[in-house]
């Protein structure tokens, strides 16, 4: 039995010019409101023992989803089925009142999660001793910083046997130390065959923790499956939102040229050779494939071949240029491609492409042999996608080992 | 049924918060929980100073001189009870708006907490009147047996309006301000101040529709009077719950629109 399943979850929020609208509202049955989608057609499930991670954009609808599983709002449309009894940390020290001591929000955070006073009294020394605030049990909790706030609704709400925890980030305020406890304790439900939700900006956690994510865009579920899929779908999207200024990748790799009295020379085809395909059209590779493109260029009959060389740039959808190089560097000349001498080409090759997950484009010139005079370029063709297996992180795969010590 | 079961599951934290409610009001506090009975202690040594020493307040029938602050207390007390407990649940939801976003707990019980409170005050209270009516007026009757179930009614008629109001005062919030005015409109025209007597005799029909004052007689005639409580009574009983029902439902159809706002 899953622990969680919901079927075409949509949560809208009413906005009215008055509240007094949204009473008229029910007695006269006419609408006084506007509607704002917050979750939309969210379908998804969470068996027992796996961690499902939430990811998404600021306003996605993260925080509404969350909610909506612990039980704190109500959605509009839709079924939520939950197997189980809940426990959610949402906000800091929620349900936590401030002039009360550590040890009275323990017994209230435990009463409102339904225990008996038998259950509490069991469960306080447990609390605190994970909690690590003995010496602060006494004080008001409006004293408390902010990272020990946390720690004592993460003692609470994961000390109550939860079948189901739903966190979100707010764990993030805790001290290394701390986290690395709480995931621990975490990562101990899982074993347990409990079900997780988590909700983290932290990619690197979600991709770790996490078998299977969820990625929320606008209140609808952009992608979900496989935490390493979702997660590189969600950083190619990340990454073209921080890039500087990157153009547009160019849909099609033939660019004729309009004008081309004055070149001498200029770039007619970039084509990737040997790509998986995707079904978006987009050129598919894994690390550890081989990469092939080839260039096609004209040149003017007054130019000889030598003068001319093609350097090709590998740039990431966020503008970091992740590998440059040319014919000039590498000391190569172009080749003929037929028997028109005026019509050159040449095949660039990387029989292991060490890219790791995320969006690319070439940026392709065409030079001269000083580097310096460019006869034409195309700043951003040939789009492809890379997806690496592992949880790695960085631009690159480089090769490394490790050994003892000397 | 769901409701019932809802709140006894939630006793524990019903007690908890109830206790809170009391503490944090005297929190800080060098007496602490002795204000309980210093307030309403005080209060009667004060009435029965300034109605039966300075201004020697007689009414026709009650001779002895503190006869009137008793008479007073006994109906004043109650509805002090009964006001105290509306506004607060009028006031609830906006007090209560982090528990109400932020915990499971279920909503019917966020103006329960505050309303439940003041039984605590008003049975110190009343304990406190009923042995000053022992002590100046030798007066103690077996139909104080009576004075739980009348707390009770009047309990329950102020868990009526306040649910009632708790959400209502969301989507119109000039009953907040209102509603402290309306309380001590009905205080005056509810005879508390004044006996029953006084009221002219067109009115008096206006007045027996009145559940409070039949509600405060009671109180007044199983005190100081020693007597049965009138068949008015059960009037009174019944108006209450069958309003209980009402604003109950009520409150749970409005709340979740009534959340948008707090």
């Amino acid at each position: 039995m899953s622990a969680l399943i919901a079927t075409d979850l949509a949560k809208a929020y009413r906005r009215y010019h008055k509240p007094i609208d949204s009473l008229k509202e029910m007695l006269f049955r006419r609408q006084y409101h506007e509607k704002f989608w917050a979750l939309n057609g969210v379908s998804f499930r969470c068996e027992p023992g796996e961690v499902l991670g939430v990811v998404g954009d600021n306003g996605a609808g993260k925080s509404s989803l969350l909610k909506l599983l612990a039980g704190t709002m109500q959605p509009t449309q839709g079924e939520l089925q939950i197997n189980g009894r809940v426990s959610a940390i949402l906000e800091l020290g929620s349900g936590f009142h401030p002039d009360f001591t550590g040890l009275e929000n323990i017994h209230l955070g435990c009463a409102m999660l339904g225990l008996s006073a038998e259950q509490i009294a069991e469960k306080v020394d447990e609390i605190i001793d994970f909690s690590e605030l003995a010496n602060f049990i006494d004080q008001p909790v409006k004293t408390y910083s902010s990272g020990m706030f946390v720690r004592l609704a993460f003692s609470v709400v994961t000390s109550v046997d939860p079948d189901i925890l739903v966190v979100d980030e707010a764990l993030s305020v805790g001290d290394q130390h701390f986290q690395k406890k709480s995931m621990d304790r975490m990562m101990a439900f899982k074993d347990q065959g409990k079900a997780l939700v988590f909700c983290s900006h932290s990619l690197y956690h979600v991709k770790e923790l996490c078998q299977r994510a969820i990625w929320l865009d606008k209140g609808v579920v952009r992608a979900q499956g496989d935490s390493g899929d979702v997660i590189d779908q969600y950083n190619d999207h990340v990454r073209m939102q921080n890039q500087v200024s990157v153009a547009k990748p160019v849909a099609t790799e033939r660019v004729t040229k309009d004008n081309k009295s004055p070149l001498t020379a200029y770039l007619t085809a970039a084509t990737l050779l040997d790509s998986l395909q995707e079904e978006g059209g987009i050129a598919y590779y894994h690390t550890g494939d081989s990469f092939q493109v080839q260039v096609l260029a004209q040149k003017q009959s007054s130019l000889t071949i030598e003068d001319i060389h093609i350097g090709i740039i590998i740039k990431r959808n966020d503008g970091v240029q992740c590998f440059g190089v040319s014919t000039v560097l590498d000391d190569v000349a172009l080749f003929m491609t037929g028997d028109d001498e005026n019509e050159l080409g040449v095949v660039y090759e990387i029989p292991e492409l060490s890219l790791l997950s995320g969006r690319y484009t070439l940026e392709i010139w065409l030079i001269d042999t000083t580097s310096a005079h460019v006869y034409d370029s195309m700043k951003s063709c040939c789009e492809f996608k890379v997806r690496h297996t592992g949880t790695e992180v960085g631009v690159s795969y480089i090769k490394h080992q490790w050994s003892a010590p000397v | 049924m769901t409701i019932v079961k809802n709140i006894s599951s939630h006793t524990h934290a019903l007690r908890l918060l109830i206790g809170r409610e009391l503490s944090s009001r005297y929190k800080g506090t060098i007496l602490g929980i002795v204000w309980l009975f210093l307030q309403p202690l005080l209060m009667v040594m004060v009435y029965s100073f300034v109605f039966s020493v300075i201004m020697k307040v007689r009414i026709p029938g009650m001779e002895n001189s503190y006869h009137f602050a008793l008479f007073l207390m006994a109906a004043m007390m109650p509805y002090l009870a009964f006001q105290d407990a509306v506004l607060a649940a009028s006031n609830s939801l906006f007090a209560g708006s982090s528990l109400l976003h932020k915990s499971t707990l279920p909503a019917l019980l966020i103006p329960l907490v505050p309303m439940l409170t003041t039984l605590v005050t008003e049975v110190i209270a009343m304990l406190i009147v009923v042995v000053a009516t022992y002590l100046l007026l030798e007066q103690i009757s077996w139909y104080l047996l009576f004075l739980p179930l009348l707390i009770l009614i009047r309990l329950c008629l102020s868990i009526a309006v306040g649910y009632m109001l708790a959400t209502l005062s969301v989507f119109i919030q000039d009953l907040r301000l209102a509603l402290g005015l309306l309380l001590t409109m009905l205080m005056f025209l509810t005879p508390i101040l004044y006996p029953v007597s006084m009221i002219p005799v067109a009115f008096v029909p206006v007045n027996n529709l009145n559940p409070m004052y039949h509600l405060l007689d009671a109180y007044r005639a199983v005190i100081l009077r020693g007597e049965c409580p009138d068949i008015a009574l059960v009037y009174v009983a019944g108006f209450a719950i069958m309003l209980l029902f009402l604003s109950i439902l009520f409150f749970q159809k409005t709340i979740e629109r009534a959340k948008e706002f707090v």
